[in-house]
C-alpha cells in the first residue's frame, strides 16, 4: 500500500501547470470567446509538443504510455486553468479507445489531431471545427464518421469556451467510415474514462474558485478591515476546502482502478465524480458568494471557471445517473463493499 | 502509487480477525460509563493484552507491536468488523502512552507503560476548566512546586472517563507569574489521592462519561511532572497531534456504521422517501471518501511528510458525517427510535450513537475552531 504519487508524477504535474500558468490566462480565454474561437490551434500544438496530448497513447503509436494517475493529475491542472482546448478529453476518450481498440487505431491516421467521441451522456460534439473524426458510442457498437460527414447545427453553450454542434444520429450510419458491433465492454470502459476525467476538471476547478475566492477576501476590505478576517466568511471557505479534501483521495483511486482494470472500476469512478461535484458546488456557491455583487459580473474571472463546472457536472455521468448507479451495485453488493473491502 | 494490501498484510487481518473471533465476548458488554461495565472493560483490555493486542501501535520495545499506520488501519478495520468493546482506555494507549514514551524519564515509562497496557490504570484527561474550553490556555487550576511535591488546586471539568478512572493527566498553571501558554505543566495525577474530589456529570445518555475533578490542596510528587515545568504546553500540543488523532477516529468505525445504515434502508426501503435514499447514498460515500483520504495521508506520512493544520479538514467531517448517519437511521425507524430498547433494528443502538454524535463536532476542538485554523492556517485568511 502506498497511496501517494512519485517523484516523477510529481514533477511532470508541476512542469505542466507552469506552462498553464503563463498560456493559459484567463484574459486568453477571453479572446477566445471574443473571437468565437475557443480552440487555440497554437495552443494545441504546443499540447503535443509538452508531450501532453499523446501522454497516455502507447507507445507504438507514437505516444508516451503514461497511467492513467498521471494523466488524471494533468487533466485535474487543465481543470484549475479552465484549459479551453478538449486535451482531457483527447487523453481520457479518444486514446483509451485507440490503445483499446487495433480497428480504431487504424483508422485514426492522424494521432495528434482532435478525435471527437460522443455518446448518450455527452451527445453533442466539442469542437467539430476542430475534429478530423467523430466516434460516435452506443450501447454496443462504435462508429468512426469523418467530421465533414457531420450536418449538425451550432449549439451555444453557458460556457462559451464549449464550442457544440448537435449530432444528427439518423444520418450517422450513411456518413460513417466503419461501424463496430459487440463493443459493449469497450463502450462501459470509455464511460467510466469520462467519469473519472470529467471529476478530474471538477476538483481542479474547486481548487481554482477557492484560491480566487481567498484572495478576494484578502484584498476586499469593509468595516477597515478584510472581508476574509470575519468568521461567516471564514467558515464558509473553510466548508469548501473541506469537499474540496474529500474529493481528491477518491478521485486518485478512481484514476488507479480505471488504469489496473479493477473490477469495482465503474463503481469507483461514479464515487470519484459525485464527490467531485459536491466539492465543485460548495465551492462554486460559498466563493460567489465572498466575492459579494463583483462575483456576478461578467468583468470578474470567476464565472469562467464556475461555468466550465456547470457543464462538466452533467457531461459523462450527472447526479442522477451516478446515484442510481451506486444504489443498485451497493443493493446487490453490500456485504462486499464494507470497510474491510475498500481496497481488493 | 500501489493501491492494495501486501501479502504480509492480508496474513496480518487474517491473525487479528482469527483471534477477535474467538475472544470477542458473545454479549456485548455494559456500557463503560456504568460501574460495572467499567469494570467489564477493563478486564477486556486485560484480556486483549493477554494476546498482546491491546497497544499494537506502541513500538516492540514498549512491549507493543509497532504497528505502522497502513496496518493498525487493517487493525481497526477488523475490530469494528468483530464488533470487539469499547477502548475504555483509550486516553492511556492513544494519547498518554505515545507523550510518555516521547517526554517520559525511564522510571516514568516502567512505572506507568506496562500498568496502562494491562488496564491496572485507566486514564481520564484532565485538559479543560469551566473558564478554559476551546480557548485552553485560559487555564487557572495551579501546580506550585513545594519540596518534592506539586501541591494542585482547582478544578478540571469535562474530563472523559474521570468517573471511575485511576489516573488523570493534564495541564496546570506551575508559574504563579505566567499567563496563557507560558508556564503550564503537564502532570500526571492519581484520583485516589487525598484532596481530590470527583463529581459525576450525567451525559446526554444519562450515563457519567465525565466528571468535574475538584483539587483542594492535592499533593503530588514531583516525579509525576511529565518534560520539563512549565512546557506543559508544547507537549500537550504533540499529545492532540494527527497520528494520535487518527488512532482515535480511523475510518472503520464510520464506514461499518454506513453499512449498518445501508441494510437498514434496505430493509424499509418501500416505505422511504427519496430524500432518505439519498442521504444514505451519501453516508456510504463520505465514509468511502474519509477512508480514502485516511489512507491517503497514512502512506503520506509512512513516506516521511508532515500533517499539520490538515487535520482539521478531517475532524468536520467525519464528525458532521457521524451526526448525519444517525439522524437519517432515526428518521428510518420512525416511531421506535426513540425506544431505549433492545428490540427489533438494534433501535437502542442507533439512539445511543445519535446522542453520542452531537458530541463529536464539540470534542477534541469545536468544528468552529477547526474552520478558523483552516482558513486561517491552510487558506491564509487574515486573522
Amino acid at each position: 500500500m502506498n497511496f501517494t504519487f512519485s517523484e516523477d508524477q510529481e514533477i511532470f504535474r508541476d512542469a505542466f501547470k507552469k506552462y498553464l500558468e503563463s498560456n493559459v490566462t484567463p484574459e486568453k480565454i477571453r479572446s477566445g470567446w471574443e473571437d468565437n474561437m475557443p480552440f487555440n490551434q497554437a495552443r494545441w500544438q504546443e499540447l503535443e509538443e509538452l508531450g501532453i496530448l499523446q501522454s497516455n497513447l502507447d507507445e507504438k503509436y507514437g505516444g508516451l504510455g503514461l497511467d492513467l494517475v498521471t494523466t488524471c493529475l494533468l487533466v485535474e491542472e487543465m481543470g484549475y486553468y479552465a484549459l479551453p482546448e478538449p486535451a482531457a478529453e483527447q487523453i481520457f476518450l479518444s486514446n483509451l479507445l485507440i490503445n483499446k481498440s487495433i480497428d480504431i487505431a487504424e483508422l485514426i491516421e492522424e494521432k495528434n489531431q482532435f478525435i471527437g467521441v460522443t455518446h448518450s451522456l455527452s451527445p453533442n460534439i466539442l469542437f467539430l471545427d476542430n475534429s478530423s473524426k467523430i466516434i460516435n458510442l452506443e450501447e454496443d457498437s462504435i462508429s468512426i464518421v469523418s467530421s465533414k460527414d457531420i450536418n449538425g447545427k451550432k449549439l451555444k453553450s453557458s460556457d462559451p469556451s464549449r464550442d457544440l454542434t448537435n449530432f444528427i444520429s439518423e444520418n450517422s450510419d450513411s456518413g460513417s467510415l466503419k461501424t463496430l458491433n459487440d463493443q459493449k465492454s469497450l463502450v462501459n470502459n470509455v464511460v467510466t474514462s469520462g467519469m473519472v476525467m470529467s471529476a478530474a476538471i471538477l476538483v481542479g476547478l474547486s481548487r481554482k474558485i477557492l484560491d480566487l475566492a481567498t484572495a478576494y477576501t484578502l484584498d476586499r476590505k469593509q468595516f477597515g478591515k478584510p472581508v476574509g478576517s470575519f468568521q461567516a466568511v471564514k467558515h464558509m471557505l473553510a466548508q469548501a476546502a473541506i469537499e474540496i479534501e474529500f474529493s481528491k483521495a477518491t478521485l486518485y483511486r478512481a484514476a488507479y482502478s480505471l488504469d489496473n482494470d479493477n473490477p469495482l472500476q465503474k463503481l469507483h469512478a461514479a464515487q470519484a465524480k459525485l464527490q467531485a461535484i459536491d466539492a465543485c458546488e460548495m465551492a462554486s456557491r460559498n466563493s460567489m458568494q465572498a466575492h459579494g455583487a463583483m462575483g456576478y459580473t461578467w468583468e470578474m474571472d470567476l464565472h469562467i471557471f464556475i461555468r466550465r463546472g456547470w457543464s462538466y457536472k452533467q457531461v459523462w455521468g450527472n447526479k442522477s445517473l451516478l446515484e442510481n448507479y451506486i444504489m443498485n451495485q451497493l443493493e446487490k453488493d453490500l456485504p462486499k463493499l464494507g470497510s474491510t473491502y475498500t481496497f481488493l | 502509487m500501489k493501491i492494495g494490501f501486501s501479502d504480509s498484510q492480508k496474513k496480518f487481518r487474517n491473525e487479528i480477525r482469527g483471534w477477535l473471533e474467538k475472544n470477542v465476548p458473545k454479549i456485548p458488554l455494559n456500557s463503560f460509563d456504568t460501574k460495572e461495565g467499567f469494570e467489564e472493560h477493563r478486564d477486556w483490555e486485560k484480556k486483549l493484552n493477554s494476546g498482546n493486542w491491546s497497544m499494537v501501535t506502541w513500538p516492540e520495545q514498549y512491549g507493543g507491536r509497532g504497528l505502522n499506520l497502513i496496518e493498525w488501519l487493517i487493525f481497526e478495520e477488523e475490530y469494528y468488523r468483530a464488533k470487539a468493546p469499547a477502548r475504555v482506555n483509550q486516553n492511556g494507549v492513544f494519547l498518554l502512552g505515545p507523550t510518555l514514551m516521547e517526554y517520559g524519564s525511564d522510571k516514568q515509562k516502567e512505572k506507568f507503560l506496562s500498568a496502562m497496557a494491562t488496564g491496572e490504570h485507566i486514564w481520564s484527561q484532565g485538559w479543560s476548566e469551566p473558564g478554559a474550553g476551546s480557548d485552553m490556555a485560559a487555564i487557572r487550576t495551579t501546580a506550585f512546586k513545594k519540596g518534592d511535591k506539586y501541591i494542585i488546586n482547582g478544578q478540571k471539568t469535562w474530563s472523559s472517563r474521570a468517573t471511575f478512572a485511576d489516573w488523570t493527566f493534564g495541564l496546570f498553571r506551575s508559574d504563579p507569574e505566567s499567563e496563557r501558554h507560558r508556564g503550564l505543566s503537564f502532570i500526571l495525577v492519581p484520583l485516589d489521592a487525598e484532596g481530590v474530589t470527583v463529581r459525576p456529570i450525567p451525559q446526554l445518555d444519562g450515563e457519567p462519561g465525565f466528571a468535574e475533578i475538584y483539587f483542594d490542596d492535592v499533593e503530588v510528587d514531583v516525579s509525576n511532572l511529565l518534560g520539563g515545568e512549565g512546557e506543559g504546553w508544547s507537549i500537550a500540543m504533540a499529545t492532540a497531534g494527527f497520528e494520535r488523532g487518527l488512532m482515535l477516529r480511523s475510518p472503520a468505525r464510520f464506514q461499518e456504521t454506513a453499512s449498518k445504515l445501508l441494510s437498514l434502508y434496505f430493509k424499509n426501503k418501500d416505505n422511504l422517501s427519496g430524500s432518505i435514499e439519498s442521504k444514505v447514498l451519501q453516508s456510504w460515500l463520505r465514509a468511502e471518501a474519509y477512508a480514502l483520504n485516511i489512507y491517503q495521508t497514512a502512506s503520506k506520512l509512512m513516506a516521511g511528510k508532515k500533517i499539520g493544520p490538515e487535520s482539521s479538514l478531517g475532524k468536520v467531517f467525519w464528525s458532521e458525517l457521524d451526526h448525519q448517519m444517525h439522524q437519517t437511521a432515526l428518521d428510518i425507524l420512525g416511531v421506535s427510535s426513540e425506544l431505549e430498547e433492545v428490540v427489533a433494528d438494534d433501535v437502542a443502538s442507533w439512539i445511543k450513537g445519535y446522542m453520542f454524535s452531537y458530541s463529536g463536532p464539540i470534542y477534541a476542538g469545536t468544528n468552529e475552531i477547526q474552520k478558523n485554523i483552516i482558513a486561517e492556517r491552510l487558506l491564509g485568511m487574515p486573522r
